[in-house]
């Protein structure tokens, strides 16, 4: 998904700034204190409460009693997503340092295997050439054995559109 | 002599930076006159005094009427679980992103690690190929008696100590 995308899925996020004074915020902080919440939570849920309160006016019972039930019902809906979400980023973040370790190893050893097969190719012109001095006939090369697990994965490739291995 | 007491260290003020969706925020902003840090902040200040005045109340229902049925204790309920669920919808929607934003990131790698696997693969199966090309070479010229080498400094020191000169 692009993120042209996920600004279309994701709702739109605002961040606000709240600035207490020295008297709101001894105040705050008893309030912290005895309610054991975050800074950010209780600036957040104090405000949300505001407007919790604003929305409740008018309301009969049976309102009351909905919109309690409904709210309930999406608080128990978000802290699911939000217990999925925690979980799959733990699992990705996972992946990452699994991916960023095996791309580390690949950094060091592709050049290894290149230079050794360079030396080989350098080594293998020379016997080649000693044995066209000599005049010895070498049988050309035939073709790379394939196993089955190369042939069972040609297999899948074909099926998936993809080219198979070159051998 | 006596000291004064101690006053705990309460920084002159401080701001918080809080975030929501932008639909919440918006219900938000129409309670105030104005908008501003000073205005949210009397907003919080006015929100704490009514929170404390609820507990008070709730307190009060616990012991004297069934909170399930009461008309008052159900409201303080409904008050409460729309503010925890305000306050959850922007955290639920930015954890969300993040993992939306690992997922891409992920699969950067993926197909990174995909890439050097081919190309560990490629090389892999030419070396593997050069071998067997170097053993067939050295197993024809072995059935052939070898032609005298031009001199090298290391062949002719080689000779040189085979003859017996040591």
């Amino acid at each position: 998904m692009s993120k042209e995308r996920a600004a279309l899925v994701f709702p739109a996020l605002v961040r606000v700034w709240v600035r207490l004074n020295k008297p709101s915020l001894v105040r705050f902080e008893q309030f912290l204190k005895r309610m054991g919440w975050s800074d950010e939570d209780a600036v957040k849920i104090l405000l949300a409460y505001a407007l919790a309160v604003a929305k409740g006016s008018g309301l009969t019972p049976e309102q009351v009693r909905d919109e309690l039930g409904a709210a309930r019902a999406e608080l128990a809906t978000l802290r699911h997503r939000a217990f999925m979400a925690d979980d799959t980023i733990r699992t990705l973040e996972m992946n990452i340092t699994g991916f960023t370790a095996a791309l580390d190893q690949f950094e060091r050893s592709l050049p290894a295997m290149e230079e050794e097969r360079a030396v080989l190719m350098s080594l293998t012109e020379c016997l080649t050439a000693e044995a066209a001095g000599q005049g010895v006939e070498v049988t050309p090369d035939p073709p790379d054995p394939v196993t089955s697990h190369q042939s069972l994965l040609n297999f899948f490739r074909y099926q998936g559109n993809r080219p198979p291995t070159k051998k | 002599m006596s000291f004064p007491a101690e006053e705990p260290l309460v920084p002159v003020e401080r701001t918080f930076e809080v975030e929501f969706l932008e639909e919440d925020l918006e219900e938000i902003r129409a309670l105030m006159d104005e908008w501003s840090e000073g205005a949210l902040a009397a907003l919080v200040v006015e929100s704490l005094s009514q929170f404390e005045r609820d507990e008070a109340s709730w307190k009060a229902l616990e012991t004297t009427s069934n909170l399930d049925t009461d008309f008052t204790g159900q409201e303080l309920m409904r008050r409460e679980t729309l503010a925890l669920l305000i306050s959850m919808r922007s955290r639920t929607v930015r954890t969300e992103m993040r993992m939306h934003e690992l997922g891409i990131k992920v699969q950067a790698l993926e197909a990174r690690h995909a890439e050097k696997c081919r190309e560990a693969e490629t090389l892999h199966q030419a070396t593997a190929r050069l071998r067997r090309r170097r053993a067939r070479i050295e197993e024809a010229l072995r059935g052939v008696t070898p032609r005298p080498r031009a001199s090298s400094p290391r062949s002719w020191l080689a000779r040189f100590f085979t003859r017996g000169n040591v």
